[in-house]
């Protein structure tokens, strides 16, 4: 076990590679409770999944525990009734919440969260077609994309907690220079870099003394963004009949908008708690997937995306578990509002409003001698069906159009099993 | 509607420089200035690196955090080529935990460079470059490991570090002016994907006897590589009367950078009194494996009217690097200046040589490398009940170190190489300091 | 808490690049200056005319043989050439550097006053052997009868005095000198014998010929530089890290072949070097070290500079030659 353990530790790092938007864990959430729950669970979530959902829950982190998941799935988006071929999200999840034992007046108040997403096979993809050409642009390739977060909470009072992460994305930077050299060969001279873009995650939770039996919940979430851009120029016309233009090959391969979801959670009696929460999305500066590769170009039409409110609700019920454990059943809905327009004019970035159903259970044994937590979920994404019709009047008389009318709709189906051990 | 276009030779690709920052500077705040004979002597979260075994023996939350820079100081015929400086952060965290009866510990290690998270370069086949500095140390180490205590005198450990590499397509389509290329109109498409790589390392730990422990420790090999395809299809000439048609060309490139070479490490740690610690390091490193890091290039063009104004000359085959195995040497010591209930002082010094792997360079390759000496020190100062937040020890560590690169001279076989002979040498300087809070 | 904010807070300020620095390691990276070399471009803002650094609109000169300046710049010795009547002699001027007029305005250094040199003196190439004392190779003669003599400086090139011996080789033009481990090398043009060739000496004076030409042109290479002719040679003398082979010597001469249009010629300057100065390998393949042309150029003289190199050429321009420079890398 000592080889296969694969614990992200690492402070803020990143590699985020998302795809054209979005990441993984803006999809289908993090760990293995709060995707049964459809998004919900944040205002108390109190493991590593705390890092991303609210990371003012590490405050009350009751034990030390390591937890490694496994997530599954399968895209089925058409355009025009036929299946794109979006590749399954497969991906392991890592994760570890630890309470700090400070001393003083800190005493039992600090926890630290580390979550770990890692697509199996695939670390990154970026797929970005020509401009104009349909994409799912926000679906496409989002599964396939590395995140690490850390993070830290801490419990400020019996009422308040509050906590603080990062989560880091790579940008690419660099040039690549073409050349022949003395011996007649073509050559290179080229440097890629990658640097990090931080996205905050803070969150702070609240008992109402008005609301005995509640919580509300407040996280804020920067926006992410992974992009590149390279340079290419060439020295090329002594030995090429072509003089080739310099080139710049950019744009953003992922990108996360700064959100705001405000939960409250409701304990109903001593076995449900049901949760409402609205998240709000700043997808009004969703940027072109490229930019033009030459600088002579015209500009190309911005997306026009606008910001969204997202409904998710929740409920939990927990109760007696087979050998002595405790089980909690789970499910939840949201209505997963597009940010995309219809595309009438240049761009064909394809998006639809989802339905999100979800369900999942979980098991626990915390007093056993291998104190074991397990926790399935499962999430049907259903595409409600959208056509685009594009405007003749916004293409010039030679500019073919990339389609007349185009329908989308699909599902997405991805579950998932975490399995935590305290330590 | 897409056009065919022409050929865009666009290459890219690290070069293969090797290891990782870590391998060349060591890690941390105490493990440099004992120059990094720490196999069976690490006491921090640089057992991360140096033995994950180690991490078992420890009986708290650790959490190092550090910076170490590192500033060479690298000369061709007494001319300083300017490689740059490796700085950044040192971090590592450790957790112990016990499943039952077994005993066990997790924990992580990064490295990160201040200026980038890590930076891939491809030079010319032939342009002269210190081999093991130029663009070795520019990229993140991140190692997770896991470790368990069997009994009281062994302990096993081992983790994977992740790196990737990348098999990405560009796609260009339009129209390429001509006779003036800024008349062009290109549209740009991408297919990227960065794939997972994995290492392993590995060690174990044994206490033979109370003050002597015996440690031996694996770290896999490792290198970036990246496939670049880039294709423009495009007219060739102006907008209403294109020269050619579906013109064409595809460059196919594959190179490789930051080669880590295995490694396999050996070493003791003995209490020698109660105040004087001494640490022997001996460790294997297979650079024989090191393969030509110089871009691979493909290059197909259909031009039409061009095509007879083409020549694309043929690419003759890289020369083997013949790097070959070492075995570097590394003795440190500890000494406890001063102790008391709620200070402590130690010394540190080390000593290491690394011979190089890199034959002179008679041909056509340039890789510059010498033998090394690295001279280290340091002081380590630990803190207790210094706070009631923080009732665990806190140790402070400093270090500097000195590397001396032994002049060496290459002498070319060809009267028309175009590097000709050179002398090699320089110098790096290290400096670091790091904390280690226990919780 | 504190420390934790302390910890993320670093993190944050890692790898964001708000230190990120140019990417190093290319500084002065060690070149033998064989090339390619790249003509100055044409800079608005210096007083120069890239490429040009000496030319003058009623005479030409060519044939630029330079030292390096202490303290910086150029010294360089090369033929003015009346175009009307073929007389020359050497000239003299100095440069702060490639951007630049000359700071010493060109001078007569040397003048036909010798019955076997005739109304031409010119084609110089310049040894130093240190200590101020300076040896000047040139040609003397009509182009028909060409000869090669020695003056010798021990001035720093401030006056020049010929040998008496002179001419120290007949039948020979273009001259350039070497200076090997323990003697001299002298590479020529015959215009009997086509080809570079050699000769050496143990002093300097007494000239031993070698029986065949060292570079010859390459008319079976049907896309050389130098299918129908070499000539002008150059030779740059450097030291090696080696015992056996202490020195290498690098031969740049000018290369012609048949131009793009019937019936004309074209000149490009080429590279060739040797450990004994005897046997020389071509560097390049079929291509010049400077680019192709048109136009022509020829009458190399090149300066090894730290990590680089500086080529003074000629071109010819309707009726009259000037001096251009080149750069490598």
């Amino acid at each position: 076990m000592a080889g296969s353990a694969r614990v992200a530790i690492a402070a803020a790092l990143i590699l985020v590679a998302r795809a054209a938007a979005g990441s993984p864990l803006e999809l289908y959430g993090l760990g293995g409770r709060s995707p049964a729950l459809a998004g919900t669970g944040e205002s108390d979530s109190a493991g590593f999944d705390s890092a991303y959902l609210n990371p003012a829950g590490l405050g009350e982190v009751p034990r030390k525990r390591l937890s490694v998941g496994y997530l599954y799935g399968d895209f089925e988006l058409r355009m025009d009734g036929e299946d794109t071929g979006t590749d399954r999200p497969r991906g392991l999840t890592f994760g570890a919440a630890l309470p700090l034992p400070l001393g003083g007046a800190l005493k039992d108040r600090v926890g630290l969260g580390l979550g770990f997403y890692i697509p199996t096979g695939t670390l990154t993809r970026v797929r970005v077609p020509l401009p104009g050409d349909p994409v799912y642009a926000l679906l496409e390739a989002r599964s396939q994309t590395l995140g690490i977060l850390l993070a830290t909470g801490v419990k400020l009072s019996d009422r308040w907690r509050a906590g603080i992460g990062l989560l880091a994305l790579a940008a690419l930077r660099g040039y690549i220079f073409v050349d022949v050299d003395a011996a007649k060969r073509f050559t290179t001279d080229s440097e890629q870099r990658i640097v990090t873009n931080f996205a905050p995650v803070a969150g702070v939770t609240w008992d109402a003394p008005f609301f005995p039996d509640g919580r509300f919940g407040l996280t804020v979430r920067g926006a992410s963004r992974s992009d590149y851009d390279i340079a290419v120029t060439n020295d090329l016309a002594s030995e090429l009949p072509l003089s080739l233009p310099p080139l710049r090959i950019a744009g953003v391969a992922q990108y996360d908008p700064w959100t705001v979801d405000l939960e409250t959670s409701w304990r109903a009696n001593r076995a449900l708690t049901a949760y409402a929460l609205v998240s709000f999305q700043h997808w009004s500066d969703f940027p072109l997937p490229t930019e033009n590769p030459l600088a002579t170009a015209p500009a190309q039409e911005e997306p026009s995306f606008h910001d969204t409110f997202r409904p998710h609700v929740g409920a939990e019920m927990k109760m007696g578990g087979p050998l002595g454990g405790d089980l909690a059943l789970r499910a939840g809905y949201a209505f997963l509002v597009s940010p995309a327009p219809e595309q009438k004019t240049h761009q064909s970035l394809l998006d639809n409003h989802r339905h999100l159903f979800s369900a999942g259970a979980g098991l626990a044994w915390p007093t056993a001698t291998v104190p074991l937590h397990l926790d399935a979920w499962f999430q049907l994404h259903v595409l409600q069906p959208r056509s685009h019709t594009k405007d003749p009047d916004a293409f010039g008389p030679d500019m073919p159009l990339p389609f007349d009318t185009l329908s989308t709709r699909g599902h997405i189906v991805v579950g998932g099993l975490t399995a935590g051990v305290d330590l | 509607m897409r056009r065919a276009l022409l050929a865009l030779a666009v290459v890219a690709l690290p070069h293969a420089a090797a290891g990782n920052p870590v391998d060349a500077f060591g890690f941390g705040g105490r493990a440099p200035a004992m120059a990094g004979a720490q196999t069976a002597a690490a006491a921090d979260g640089s057992a991360n690196y140096y033995n994950p075994a180690l991490l078992a023996t420890f009986d708290d939350i650790r959490i190092d955090v550090g910076y170490q820079t590192a500033v060479p100081s690298l000369f061709v015929n007494g001319l300083d080529l300017g490689v740059d400086s490796s700085r950044g952060i040192a971090v590592a965290m450790s957790a112990p935990g016990r499943i039952g009866k077994i005993q066990l510990a997790l924990a992580g290690g990064l490295f990160l460079p201040d200026q980038h998270v890590l930076r891939a370069r491809a030079l010319e086949a032939d342009k002269p470059r210190f081999a093991l500095y130029d663009n070795r140390p520019q990229r993140l180490f991140l190692g997770a490991n896991l470790a368990f205590r069997i009994g009281n005198r062994l302990a096993v450990g081992g983790g994977i570090a992740y790196m990737a590499k990348t098999v990405a397509a560009v796609d260009l389509v339009g129209r390429l002016g001509f006779p003036d290329p800024n008349d062009s109109d290109l549209a740009l498409a991408i297919d990227a994907d960065v794939k997972e790589i994995r290492y392993p390392q590995a060690g174990v730990l044994f206490h033979a006897t109370p003050w002597l422990d015996l440690g031996l420790s694996y770290r896999g090999g490792y290198k970036l590589i990246l496939e670049n395809t880039v294709r423009v299809l495009a007219d060739v000439g102006r907008e209403d009367d294109p020269v050619v048609e579906d013109g064409r060309l595809e460059l196919f490139a594959l190179a490789q950078d930051l080669f880590q070479p295995e490694q396999w490490s050996a070493g003791l740690a003995a209490q020698v009194t109660h105040r004087l610690l001494i640490a022997f390091d001996a460790s294997l490193h297979r650079w024989s494996r090191f393969e030509n890091p110089a871009t691979r290039i493909e290059l197909d063009i259909d031009a039409g009217m061009f095509n007879d104004l083409i020549d694309i000359p043929d690419t003759p085959p890289l020369p083997d690097p013949h790097y070959h195995d070492i075995v570097i040497p590394r003795l440190g010591a500890e000494y406890r200046l001063f102790e008391s209930e709620r200070r402590d002082l130690d010394l540190r010094a080390g000593y290491s040589y690394e011979p190089t792997p890199v034959p002179e360079q008679v041909g056509e390759s340039n890789f510059i490398d010498n033998d090394k000496h690295t001279l280290s020190a340091g002081l380590g100062l630990t803190l207790r009940h210094w706070t009631d937040i923080l009732p665990r020890p806190l140790r402070l560590d400093v270090f500097g170190a000195v590397t001396l690169l032994a002049p060496r001279s290459h002498h070319k076989i060809s009267p028309v190489d175009p590097v000709g002979d050179y002398r090699s040498s320089g110098r790096l300087v290290q400096l670091g300091f790091s904390s280690t809070w226990h919780f | 808490m504190r420390a934790l904010a302390g910890i993320l807070l670093v993190c944050a300020a890692c790898g964001v690049g708000p230190f990120d620095d140019a990417p190093g390691g290319r500084d002065n990276l060690p070149t033998r200056a064989a090339g390619p070399y790249g003509k100055t471009e044409i800079d608005f803002d210096t007083p120069a005319d890239e490429p040009y650094v000496l030319e003058d609109i009623s005479t030409s000169m060519r044939d630029p043989a330079p030292l390096a300046r202490e303290g910086g710049g150029f010294r360089i010795w090369f033929t003015r050439e009346q175009p009307d009547d073929g007389s020359a002699a050497i000239w003299y001027a100095e440069l702060p550097d490639v951007h630049a007029v000359p700071d010493v305005p060109p001078r007569v250094a040397l003048e036909p006053d010798e019955p076997w040199e005739g109304a031409f003196v010119g084609e110089p190439s310049v040894v130093d052997l240190g200590g101020g004392h300076l040896v000047l190779f040139y040609r003397g003669g009509p182009e028909d009868a060409p000869a090669i003599g020695r003056a010798d400086s021990s001035d720093d090139g401030q006056s020049w005095q010929k040998n008496p011996g002179n001419p120290i080789l007949d039948a020979a033009a273009s001259p350039a000198g070497a200076l090997l481990t323990d003697s001299f090398a002298l590479y020529f043009v015959d215009p009997d014998a086509p080809g570079i060739h050699a000769a050496t000496s143990p002093d300097g004076l007494a000239f031993e010929r070698l029986p065949a030409p060292i570079i010859e042109p390459r008319p079976e290479l049907a896309d050389a530089f130098d299918t129908r002719a070499v000539f002008d040679p150059y030779a740059v003398v450097t030291p090696t890290l080696d015992e056996v082979e202490p020195v290498q010597v690098g031969l740049f001469f000018t290369g012609t072949r048949a131009g793009a249009d019937p019936g004309t010629l074209l000149d490009a300057i080429g590279y060739a070097g040797s450990y004994d100065g005897i046997s020389f390998t071509r560097f390049f393949g079929s291509d010049p070290v400077l680019e192709p042309g048109p136009p022509s150029d020829g009458g190399p003289g090149v300066i090894p500079v730290a990590a680089g190199g500086v080529l003074f050429f000629h071109e010819l321009k309707q009726t009259r030659y000037r001096i251009g420079a080149a750069l490598h890398p």
